[in-house]
């Protein structure tokens, strides 16, 4: 019973690469927007900070149409990234990643910006007093410190980008082998008179996936936490 | 060459405006005054932690007010230690290093004795243990001038006095100016060379430590009523029971038996308690200091106590120039029934004398 088609593992395949690559690109844009959280005050910061966190309180399907509007083949941003990079995303797995990468955001950010708060900002003082520029102290003393919030936020955001379902059918749409993550197959599974055998492969794969995901995370974050010992 | 730190440094406080200026040398200067008198921040502005009104820091003829915290070569020893939580000692130790050679390194570890600590995690450390990494590692990173911020609070009684050698250590080897707050008068009467006392973010008063112990001022901004002088000596002679220290105008004798060899500087403090006063010289009497004075002020401190200032004669009489202060604190009414009056040349009955260092 467990012999995985084609189209499944096309699915399970397209959606780790999706969700990878929101990890990829959301991580260090998560953790540089977290270390502006945490530690700046600039005008603007609530508005910033209402967008970061809108992900998590408006409706997947709006940010997946908001993404249409803005990201779509004839819309000012999509002119822009195929103009100057190349990239489209209209139909295809950057889109996928790109409605998985900002769903994601926001849990990344609230993780990271959580361990970088928590720390003792004198710390970056005492490295300044050693001689440290502001990168070094950044690189040597808060990145560091701050990698239990960047490992815990990494897999949250993960997880988040894997099952992501509504923002990514309402941008790409559900197109076997281009746009169909893991979700959007069991959606279809489910959808379609027989599919059950192949709906529940789907939802063990995904379970087995966020178990790993999730003892991995304990893994490193105790490995780190054994390093750094009882962080004051 | 000696190195040298001129500051004219204001700032905007809220509570107050700061407003210092003041000309620092090798040795260790102690700042004290009362607590939010502006201490901490006047060494935050010096390290470039936190940007100031109006600036000037020259540091031998350089102006470096105008570099960032990382460049000015301070090394700063916050209150709180600040070790890196996520690095051992010994990285914690070589994290602001430059070039450090092998000797340079195992002079400083043996300094403060952390070769045992070289592999601990900072959490593991007690209190004592951290600070004494924090100063190293300040001095690891080879800076001009250092800046210790409390370097004993927190760290309990007992184990302070444990700790007092280090320091000791650190000011006869550390050739840079050294800012120490503090407030706390033994360390300060312990440690420092130079005191600057300051109050609400000015500098109050400022000098030698032996030149402004006794200076009233002194003792009350410092939050302690106890007058005492402190004066710096060397051991002259030295049997098993006594030592005799000469001090500018005359000599102190010491019960302890001094564990070093004669011509050692030491800096004794006396408090004006300790002091009595006597218009005849006593004879018969276990007091080992007895020194001819004249009465240079008599302060009326409080409705019942008089304070003397008091400078040393030579036994004829004759009055020497340069000699030392010291004081007196008696009760008024010995005051009166000694006629004591200024220019007056009466014995000083010194009943106790701390040997500092």
């Amino acid at each position: 019973m467990f012999e995985l088609t084609s189209v499944e593992v096309t699915a399970l395949l397209l959606s780790l690469k999706v969700a990878f690559t929101a990890l990829l690109f959301g991580l260090p844009i998560a953790i540089a927007t977290a270390w502006l959280l945490a530690n700046k005050n600039f005008f603007g910061k609530s508005v910033i900070d209402g967008l970061i966190h809108a992900p998590l309180v408006l409706p997947p399907v709006i940010v997946g149409y908001l993404l249409l509007l803005g990201f779509g083949p004839n819309a000012a941003l999509g002119q822009f990234f195929s103009d100057v990079f190349g990239i489209s995303f209209a139909f295809n797995w950057k889109g996928a990643a790109l409605a998985s990468g900002i769903m994601a955001f926001p849990l990344m950010v609230r993780a990271i910006r959580l361990s970088m708060e928590s720390q003792n900002l004198k710390l970056v003082k005492a490295a300044n007093s050693l001689g440290a520029s502001p990168t070094k102290a950044f690189f040597t003393i808060t990145l560091p410190l701050a990698f239990p919030g960047i490992i815990s936020g990494g897999i949250l955001g993960f997880a988040r980008a894997l099952g992501e379902f509504g923002a990514t059918i309402s941008f790409v749409a559900s197109i076997p082998a281009l746009t169909q993550t893991l979700p959007l197959a069991l959606f279809r599974a489910i959808e379609t008179p027989g599919g059950e055998d192949s709906a529940f492969r789907l939802m063990v794969i995904s379970l087995a996936i966020a178990m790993v995901a999730l003892a991995l995370s304990e893994v490193l974050a105790r490995a780190v936490k054994r390093k750094q010992g009882g962080q004051e | 060459m000696k190195k040298t730190l001129s500051i004219s440094l204001k700032k905007n406080l809220g509570r107050f405006n700061l407003d210092v200026s003041l000309d620092v040398t090798e040795g260790i200067t102690a700042i004290i005054g009362p607590s939010g008198a502006g201490k901490t921040s006047l060494l935050n502005l010096i390290a470039g932690l936190m940007p100031a009104d109006e600036a000037t820091l020259n540091l031998d003829g350089n102006d470096i007010s105008t570099l960032p915290a990382h460049k000015r070569g301070m090394g700063y020893v916050f209150q709180e230690g600040l070790l890196f939580p996520h690095m051992s000692v010994e990285k914690n130790l070589r994290y602001g290093a430059k070039n450090l050679d092998k000797a340079a390194f195992d002079e400083i570890v043996e300094l403060f004795d952390l070769n045992q600590l070289l592999d601990r995690a900072p959490h593991t450390l007690s209190g004592g243990e951290a600070r004494r990494v924090a100063i190293a590692r300040a001095l690891f990173s080879q800076p001009d001038v250092l800046l210790l911020d409390e370097p004993l609070s927190g760290i309990d009684p007992a184990r302070r006095q444990n700790f007092f050698p280090y320091l000791e250590r650190l000011r006869k080897t550390a050739k840079m100016p050294v800012f120490y707050v503090s407030h706390q008068m033994d360390e300060v009467m312990r440690l420092a060379d130079n005191v600057v006392v300051m109050d609400r973010g000015k500098v109050a008063i400022s000098g030698k430590l032996e030149d402004i112990a006794s200076e009233p001022a002194f003792t009350k901004l410092a939050g302690n009523n106890e007058r005492s002088v402190v004066l710096s000596g060397k051991v002259i002679e030295d049997d098993n029971y006594i030592c005799k220290l000469a001090v500018a105008g005359g000599n102190i004798t010491l019960p302890h038996p001094h564990d070093d060899t004669t011509d050692r500087a030491v800096r004794v403090r006396i408090f004006a308690r300790d002091v009595a006063i006597a218009t005849k010289k006593p004879e018969d009497i276990s007091v080992l200091n007895i020194l001819k004075v004249s009465i240079e002020e008599i302060h009326h401190c409080t409705d019942i106590e008089v304070d003397l200032t008091l400078k040393l004669m030579d036994d004829t009489g004759e009055s020497i120039t340069g000699a030392s202060i010291i004081t007196s604190r008696i009760t008024k009414s010995s005051c009166e029934r000694l006629k004591l009056t200024a220019n007056m040349q009466v014995w000083a009955l010194i009943k106790a004398v701390a040997i500092l260092n």
